[in-house]
């Protein structure tokens, strides 16, 4: 019994699991944004990028989010991400951003860091994020 | 004499797998470029004013595009590793299947991003990757059982 408590409390010291965890919900953008290549206008009709809509700029940010205890309690928000958008559109004077793509690339800090510290089952992660769209200005 | 050159080639070693291991970067893209409808992302609805979104929320979605690596270990001999290598048209599929028509809007509520490693001494068992989408599809209020 004591045996198998000593290898448990073992297992669980040099066990160890790191990352993060992201989230964006674009609540504080001012200008319609869309994942496809289209918007809607005030009259509800559908906008097309090339067609109805010209590209004025490409819009690219990065982010990184971090996190503790095995990515489930995170440790970033999300509101830059809205401001530099707002800020972007702005600039460039457009309507809209479509073709959104948020890409996620996972965190060389976190091989680095679960490796050598996997005594601490509390080690810090990271995740990285890549917001992408183009800017868009009514024809 | 000897026994401090093993430990330098020891950390030498042990340098270059971590170097290895960490450059060994995964991506996951969440998009939705072949929709032929808008994909709404955050409160602004239209272009150049807005105004309410009048429908009610027929259905949710949840699309996870996930690249994950885990490695089980079955007693001495068997190990089984569990590949998932999923791409962005993912998004586009699931979201074509939930939507009946025009006439329906998607929106996204939010878009999440996740990366986690699960190490035991040196070597490193799981990775997990994934990115996905949440929201609702929206359309007139007539049929039964609908989310407000």
């Amino acid at each position: 019994m004591k045996f198998i408590a000593i290898l448990t409390i073992g297992c669980m010291l040099f066990a160890a699991c790191t990352g993060a965890r992201g989230h964006m919900k674009f609540s504080d953008l001012r200008y319609p944004a869309s994942m496809s290549a289209s918007l809607y206008n005030r009259n509800e009709a559908v906008l097309v990028k090339d067609k109805n809509l010209k590209v004025v700029e490409k819009f690219s940010y990065e982010k990184r989010f971090w996190g503790i205890l095995y990515s489930w309690v995170r440790l970033s928000g999300s509101g830059d991400v809205d401001s530099a958008m707002n800020e972007a559109i702005a600039k460039a004077h457009g309507d809209g951003i479509v073709n959104v793509r948020v890409t996620e690339a996972s965190c060389s800090f976190n091989t680095y860091m679960a490796i050598p510290f996997t005594l601490i089952p509390l080690t810090p992660g990271c995740v990285n994020a890549k917001v992408e769209g183009e800017i868009v200005k009514v024809r | 004499m000897k026994k401090n050159l093993i430990w330098r080639v020891e950390l030498l070693l042990l340098s270059v797998a971590l170097g290895a291991s960490a450059c060994n970067t995964t991506t996951t893209t969440v998009a939705a470029k072949n929709v032929t409808q808008p994909v709404l992302l955050g409160p602004v609805r239209h272009i150049k004013g807005d105004k309410p979104l009048t429908l009610a929320k027929k259905d949710e979605f949840d699309i996870k595009v996930q690249q994950s690596y885990e490695q089980q270990s079955n007693g001495r001999y068997a190990t089984t590793s569990t590949v998932i290598q999923e791409g962005e048209e993912k998004v586009d599929a699931e979201l074509l299947k939930k939507v009946e028509g025009p006439a329906e809007k998607i929106v996204v509520d939010n878009v999440y991003v996740n990366s986690s490693i699960s190490c035991f001494l040196i070597s490193c068992t799981s990775w997990i990757d994934y990115s996905g989408i949440e929201g609702g599809i929206y359309g007139k209020d007539s049929a039964a059982g609908v989310k407000k």
